[in-house]
């Protein structure tokens, strides 16, 4: 009797281990998807949760999404090398227009379709911009894949400086950068072309460059115009967003919504 | 202010302008040849050329501007550097020493390797460090040049060659 009573309480030590275990491995997998930003319990209110910075004090996105910038980005040239490996500078600040920059990789295979579509001469770059494509330098990138990859109509300088520089969290990314402005006015990931035109247009529209760009003025008091019609928009979204208690760079801006309207939790 | 260095030149791009330093045709190295800065293993030099521009350069620019010139708007400059052979230092045309500056009578209109209408071109030929160089400057519009000849002097003395 006593044998077994020993081996029944043994039995019950090792599965009460097993069972502590196997809880404790529960909670580090759910502790590693929160970090990640998912969070699995029903309970919770997103809404309520608590907002990550970085230990530099910027918001920190779910995984996909680019942190915001903390203040607006200037415009940089571009330097490097072009895939002959020939000293190669493009003028981005300073200039009167628009330059789309393509952040792209040899490696990466959702870069591999833009590599191709920017090769083509119907090719339709958004607000008619100029687009170079920036590539890593040799450090980072296979010379041979580049030289492969590389399209004949379309600047590629290889400059990881310049990924430094606009601060390239992913590949592919593009940037549209106004050389008028001097800064950034548009960014993003994309998986195809017809994202980038939309993202493009979407920030050209907000910008109010669209209509300027459209009409291929350059200067003058249309061009101003419309530039200041892309300000003024600018300047009263911010104004209603404080009265609504948001102040630029709010993390409530970045969440996504936890439900679809009118549909209720349970 | 941006710097594109190589074979021992050196171009400081004022805001605005871009630029490209490219190893001529006579880069091809012979079998076994090395390069070296510009130097070839069996003691032969290619020749460089600067291309600058206040424009979009296209992706092919001839060396002496075919493919930039036809696309150059009335405010638009172009600044070539052509450096030649060895074989050319000491020759009268290369007489002269040091990189050159240009003035608004330098310009022609029929002084262009492709004459385009309105458009306005120069040549001149120096030699510097024992190298000897040519310098063609196109002009978008040559009624302009009296505007547009300081631009152009600003870039050319952001020029070092080695």
């Amino acid at each position: 009797m006593a044998v077994l009573v020993t081996m029944l309480a043994l039995a019950v030590a090792f599965l009460g281990v097993l069972v502590a275990g196997l809880l404790r491995s529960h909670a580090e997998i759910l502790r590693g998807l929160h970090d990640l930003g998912v969070n699995l319990d029903p309970d919770s209110d997103d809404n309520d949760a608590p907002h990550r910075h970085t230990p530099n004090g910027r918001l920190e996105t779910p995984p996909g999404v680019p942190q915001p910038r903390s203040n607006e980005t200037r415009a940089f040239d571009v330097s490097g090398i072009d895939v002959s490996g020939e000293a190669v500078s493009v003028a981005i600040a300073g200039t009167d227009r628009l330059t789309l920059l393509a952040f792209l990789s040899s490696s990466c295979l959702t870069c591999r379709d833009f590599w191709h579509e920017l090769e083509s001469d119907r090719l339709e770059v958004p607000g008619g911009a100029r687009a170079i494509i920036v590539a890593k330098g040799l450090d980072a990138e296979s010379e041979s894949a580049i030289r492969k990859l590389a399209p004949r109509r379309v600047q590629t300088v290889l400059s990881s400086e310049t990924w430094i520089d606009y601060e390239v969290p992913v590949a592919p990314y593009f940037i549209l950068v106004d050389g008028t402005l001097n800064r950034v006015v548009g960014e993003g990931a994309a998986t195809s072309w017809d994202q980038v035109r939309n993202l493009m247009d979407q920030a050209l529209a907000d910008a109010g460059l669209a209509a300027e760009r459209g009409r291929n003025i350059s200067n003058g008091p249309r061009a101003e115009s419309a530039r200041q019609n892309g300000e003024a928009r600018a300047e009263r979204i911010d104004a209603e967003l404080r009265a609504a208690g948001f102040e630029p760079g709010d993390p409530r801006l970045y969440q996504q919504p936890a439900s679809e309207p009118g549909t209720s939790r349970s | 202010m941006t710097v594109i260095a190589q074979s021992g030149i050196q171009v400081d791009l004022p805001a605005g302008w871009e630029g490209r330093i490219q190893r001529g045709p006579d880069l091809i190295a012979p079998a076994g040849g090395a390069l070296n800065d510009g130097l070839l293993a069996n003691g032969g030099r290619f020749y460089t050329v600067v291309h600058a521009a206040n424009f979009a350069l296209p992706t092919e620019v001839a060396d002496y501007g075919g493919g930039a010139v036809e696309v150059m708007g009335r405010k638009d400059l172009l600044v070539v550097l052509c450096e030649f052979g060895p074989e050319s230092v000491g020759q009268p045309m290369f007489a002269s020493a040091g990189l050159p500056t240009v003035t608004a009578n330098d310009f022609g209109t029929q002084s262009m390797q492709r004459v385009i209408e309105g458009q306005g071109g120069c040549q001149k030929f120096f030699t510097v460090q024992g190298r000897a160089f040519c310098l063609y400057v196109v002009v978008g519009s040559y009624l302009r040049r009296f505007r547009t000849v300081p631009l152009i002097n600003e870039l050319i003395r952001g020029i070092t060659i080695t």
